[in-house]
């Protein structure tokens, strides 16, 4: 109380707030670069993108803080279970009828909208898992992935994941599991456990590659993009000329030469190379911290929270903000093959962008909760209501 | 307590302390209910999520060590690389200079023009450039064929054929296409989204003015090559330069950045002006068009000459052709016939040799004559063209009647030495060195091969041969006091920042004969149209000096063409103070065939359109036509387009010109001095800047035609 985060900040929810404005001012306006020769193209408006991102991210942002201000995490998870199984049906209804673009179905159309229920799935399985293993926190359970009363909702994180995996759309599906995954190990799953997945990813991996030589191929072509700079590894290449021709300080806001079609995904997956192309290694440096910023908000907000559901949803959206936007940035430079992972803010996509502003108005629920209980343990009795206080007790058993 | 199942877990030993710490705490707040079990869920949860930050924190250092790399490190080479892949080598094409005329109106300009090819391969539907789930399924070929065919006017299922052809990988669509063909064609492409076209700048050749001065102009070849008349004497300052220029291009190969049709402008090349006057060159075209409509001649020449400064104001030649159009001309329509051809001048080189005698002293202009009709030379009879004598006479009526017996009697006492040195001195038998290319240098006697009969028709202009731009020049030194001076067409050369590479001088080659006896012969060509001969000459009010003649047509297998003769008619106007002078040749005619029958009366009305045009006042008004009268013959002839006049300040307020000529929105824009880039041609229909724009002299207007 009183502590000011990183002095910046009245507390981490401020900075949160204000980090969410300042990287949607900057996506916009670098999606707006990276997009406006082939919105011009396919448009005949170059403003197309920068109108449609505004278009979402307006009402997004606008859900986020009604979210915070009104809403209430707790009254979602009732309906946790049946969000999941629409969202399974949708999947399959994708997989069956959906809009095939760039090879993949993926798209849902709604009239005039379309939207990705692989993204909602990605926040579904956050609140799934939060919920899940929030109870099992709560009742002092360990969560085993063998155990069949422990392991349910990793089943069926699992399986959406493989719906999506199937569309193909190995990046969202990674990231589906992973978050899982993730929760999982924050709830204390057994670190033998995690050894034993890890290594089984390994193994499954080094199967699937050793299985079928163009995965191998692909491997190879990761490792050294310049090996097919034209054919496999172009869109790697591409991004290493973006980001690289950046230099220190950077080509200029609007002045990157990639965005003329070089640079395939420019506004969307790979748009963190247009930025670094035109901001720099010292942009990129700043847009790294504005991301570590926010996650060290969202981790301080999770240690304050007493609620173990509170606390693992605030986790898990500091993994689908700030981990995606690393797992992003390390796509684009190469670090990790080349999977569709977007850079939340920053890459345009609405159903991305609106899914992660309800998300961080999820956490400014928590927030605004967990500091109501505490106020509530604090305000009319006894001394030991302070000690109470300090120590931040909750309200999760009521 | 679960937790630590791996000792080795470097939080252990940390952890166990936390765990008493925990412990201890839970036990004071066990009024909350808090049990350590829960206290130490809450604690572990912290532990995990903060474990994982390490590792997302060393995802981030790597990221930070890979940007390091990227940027910093390679920043450099990854820079060179982005350039050298959005680089790429761009034919600029600077169009070729323009040639214009002594007032600075376009005469030949070149415009670049855009060709359309397509890569078929390239020609495919992609999905990136329609939004999500609008792309159609067609066959773009078929779609591309079907639009682009009416537009181009071309047969889309012909199109289409081409763009199916297996393996071809560059396809000309069309080329030079019209502006506005390649904006329609640019906006279906965008409307459409059809890939696999491009662009190809392409210079194209206008003349402005369609036949006018065309042999004098010339033409162009396909490859930017001046093939004929000025374009190839001219062709080194003329020629454009294809200039490769590196541009950028995006990864489908289009030029980034602003449409090079905008920036011809920028480019413009050398400029050739000539000392022609388009006004004069119109009228000279338009009179022997007439003349050939009436005599029939097989071809013709006109020139006209500044005999002061020997500047050419007009050169027409017959048959003609339209240099935007070379391919199909007339057999012969490229000789420049007014300095390409040479015949046998006839009695229009008796003023030169009545000009040798005059200053040899043979003879004066009273010396009596006896003309009996004919004359006996050598064992050849010499008549005069009627075959009548005149009896007495002075030999100002040998010239004025043209008498072709005192003519020989004359070239008797001169002899074949004198008579040729004054002729070569006259500037016949070589070329007169003018920048006209094409030039001929004619043929003269050698003196020790003369025979006597060969000496006395020589004065009559025969046995010789003459261009005649040669006779023109000669006729200028007798108009102008005596002196021979170099012809020249071409006044300037200027490159585009206004230095002059070359220009056009009067050249005095020498003083042939001396003024009192120019003023002498000049006073008996004078009494040839007044009195004599060229009566058909006289342009009322004016004092007008000329000569009649005509000539049997030499074969080519030598001697002369029976009944086929070529009439000229050469003279100067105003004779006292002569301001134009200007030779017309008919070759071939039919029916009437004398010099004053057919050329005086064209010589005539040519003259007097052009003096009333240039405001020269007659010296005399009797009977004359209102010059009212005779201006609004003309401006019939003249676009309702005024033209321009620019106010004090140099400022003229811009007209809209739609809908007319290039050359008559270059006549009005001329007026203001503003300069004109012409695109296309036909009607003009679009200009930039807009009608009611505030220009100055020297700005240019963008005029589109169609």
């Amino acid at each position: 109380m009183g502590k000011r985060f990183l002095l910046l900040w009245a507390d981490p929810r401020d900075a949160l707030v204000s980090l969410v404005y300042v990287l949607m001012l900057v996506g916009g306006e670098n999606i707006f670069s990276a997009s406006f020769v082939a919105s011009q193209d396919m448009f005949g408006n170059e403003y197309h993108y920068l109108i449609r991102y505004w278009a979402f991210g307006l009402p997004g942002l606008v859900l986020m803080h009604a979210i915070g201000r009104k809403g209430d995490y707790h009254k979602l998870f009732p309906y946790v279970q049946r969000i999941c199984v629409f969202l399974i049906g949708l999947l399959l209804f994708v997989d069956g009828y959906g809009k095939t673009l760039k090879g993949a179905q993926r798209w849902l159309i709604l009239g005039p909208i379309s939207f990705q229920p692989s993204e909602l799935v990605k926040l579904a399985v956050i609140l799934l898992g939060a919920n899940y293993l929030g109870r099992l926190m709560e009742e002092g359970k360990q969560p085993h992935l063998l155990r069949k009363d422990t392991c349910l909702a990793f089943l069926e994180a699992a399986f959406m994941s493989f719906l999506v995996l199937i569309q193909p759309d190995m990046g969202t599906a990674a990231i589906i599991l992973a978050l899982m995954i993730v929760l999982y190990v924050v709830a204390g799953l057994p670190y033998r456990e995690i050894f034993v997945l890890l290594a089984s990813g390994a193994a499954l991996a080094t199967a699937a590659v050793i299985q079928a030589p163009y995965r191998l191929n692909r491997v190879l072509v990761w490792l050294d993009p310049w090996s097919d700079p034209q054919g496999n590894g172009y869109q790697a290449v591409q991004s290493f000329v973006a980001i690289g021709s950046g230099g220190i300080s950077g080509m200029g806001h609007g002045m990157g030469s990639s965005k003329f079609f070089f640079l395939p995904e420019a506004h969307t997956d790979f748009a963190f190379a247009v930025f670094c192309q035109e901001w720099g290694f010292l942009g990129a440096l700043l847009m790294l911290l504005v991301f570590i910023i926010m996650g060290l908000a969202l981790y301080r907000i999770g240690k304050e929270t007493q609620d173990r559901r509170g606390f693992l949803l605030v986790t898990g959206v500091n993994f689908l903000v700030v981990g995606q936007a690393i797992a992003n940035m390390a796509m684009v430079c190469g670090i990790l093959p080349v999977i569709g992972v977007p850079l939340p803010f920053i890459s345009y996509g609405g159903t991305s962008l609106v899914i992660t502003q309800a998300a961080i108005g999820l956490v400014l629920s928590v927030c605004r909760l967990e500091k109501a209980g505490r106020e509530r343990a604090e305000a009319p009795q006894g001394a030991f209501r302070h000690q109470a206080e300090r120590k931040g007790t909750g309200r999760w058993r009521p | 307590m679960k937790f630590p199942k791996f000792p080795g877990f470097p939080g252990a030993p940390k952890k166990q302390a936390a765990k008493q710490k925990n412990a201890e705490k839970a036990r004071e707040s066990s009024l909350l209910h808090l049990d350590s079990s829960h206290q130490d869920v809450l604690e572990k949860g912290n532990r995990r999520v903060t474990t994982l930050g390490w590792v997302l924190g060393f995802g981030i250092l790597l990221v930070v060590g890979r940007l390091f790399y990227l940027q910093v490190v390679q920043g450099r080479a990854m820079e060179r690389e982005a350039l050298d892949q959005i680089s790429g080598e761009h034919i600029e094409i600077s169009p070729r200079g323009s040639i214009l005329d002594r007032n600075g109106e376009e005469l030949a300009v070149s415009v670049v023009s855009k060709s359309l090819y397509v890569d078929p391969q390239e020609l495919v539907d992609d999905p990136a450039r329609w939004p999500l789930g609008k792309m159609p399924s067609r066959d773009p070929k078929k779609v591309a064929a079907e639009a682009l065919a009416p537009v181009l006017d071309l047969k889309a299922d012909e199109l289409y054929g081409e763009f199916c052809e297996p393996d071809r990988r560059f396809v000309w669509v069309k080329r030079t296409l019209d502006p506005h063909e390649a904006d329609r064609v640019e906006e279906i492409l965008k409307d459409q989204k059809l890939s696999g076209f491009h662009f190809k700048e392409e210079s194209k050749r206008f003349y402005t003015k369609n036949n006018l001065a065309a042999q004098v102009l010339g033409f162009v070849g396909t490859d930017d090559e001046g093939l004929e008349g000025i374009e190839a004497s001219e062709d080194e300052y003329l020629k454009g330069q294809n200039q490769k220029k590196r541009s950028f291009f995006d990864a489908k190969g289009n030029l980034v950045g602003p449409s090079a049709m905008n920036q011809v402008q920028a480019r413009r090349m050398n400029t050739v002006q000539l000392t022609i006057d388009a006004r004069m060159q119109f009228i000279l075209e338009k009179s022997l068009d007439e003349a050939i409509k009436k005599t029939h001649a097989a071809s013709a020449a006109a020139i006209l000459m500044d005999p002061n400064t020997g500047e050419i104001l007009g050169m027409a030649s017959r048959p003609t052709f339209d240099p935007n159009h070379f391919g199909d001309a007339p057999k012969g329509a490229f000789m420049n016939r007014g300095v390409g051809i040479v015949y046998e001048p006839g009695s229009v080189f008796k003023p030169i040799m009545g000009s040798a005698g005059l200053m040899e002293g043979v003879i004066t202009p009273n010396t009596p004559f006896n003309d009996e009709g004919s004359i006996d030379v050598g064992g050849r009879r010499i008549r005069n063209w009627d075959g009548k004598g005149m009896g007495h006479v002075t030999f100002t009526d040998v010239i004025k009647f043209s008498l072709n017996t005192g003519m020989a009697a004359l070239g008797l006492k001169l002899g074949g030495e004198r008579e040729t040195a004054y002729a070569r001195d006259f500037g016949f038998g070589s070329i007169t060195g003018s920048d006209v290319p094409g030039e001929e240098a004619g043929i003269l006697y050698d003196p020790k091969d003369m025979v006597p009969s060969d000496v006395a028709t020589m004065a009559i202009g025969q046995g010789i041969a003459v261009t005649p731009l040669q006779m023109l020049r000669a006729i200028c030194a007798i108009a102008n006091g005596g002196t021979l001076l170099k012809p020249y067409i071409v006044q300037k050369i200027v490159a585009p920042d206004g230095t002059v590479l070359k220009e056009g001088k009067t050249e005095a080659v020498r003083k042939v004969i001396t003024p009192e006896v120019a003023e002498e012969m000049r006073t008996m060509m004078e009494k040839v149209v007044s009195e004599g001969g060229g009566k058909t000459a006289q342009i009322k009010g004016y004092k007008i000096a000329g000569k009649t003649g005509t000539a049997e047509k030499l074969s080519p297998k030598g001697g002369y063409i029976p009944g086929v003769y070529i009439a000229s008619f050469v003279g100067f106007v105003p004779s006292d103070a002569p301001k134009y002078a200007m030779i017309i040749m008919l070759d071939s005619p039919k029916g009437a065939f004398y010099g004053s029958q057919v050329s005086a009366p064209i010589f005539r009305d040519t003259l007097q359109q052009i003096l009333v045009a240039e405001g020269i006042q007659p010296s005399n008004w009797d009977g004359l036509p209102t010059v009212e009268s005779l201006l609004s013959k003309t401006a019939k002839e003249a676009a309702p387009l005024a033209t321009l006049e620019a106010g004090e300040d140099g400022s003229v307020k811009l007209p809209n010109l739609a809908g007319h000529s290039i050359r008559e929105v270059a006549a009005a824009l001329g007026g203001a001095k503003l300069s004109l880039i012409p695109i296309g041609s036909g009607t003009s229909w679009k200009q930039t800047p807009a009608p009611g724009t505030v220009l100055h002299s020297g700005d240019t207007v963008t005029v589109y035609f169609r």
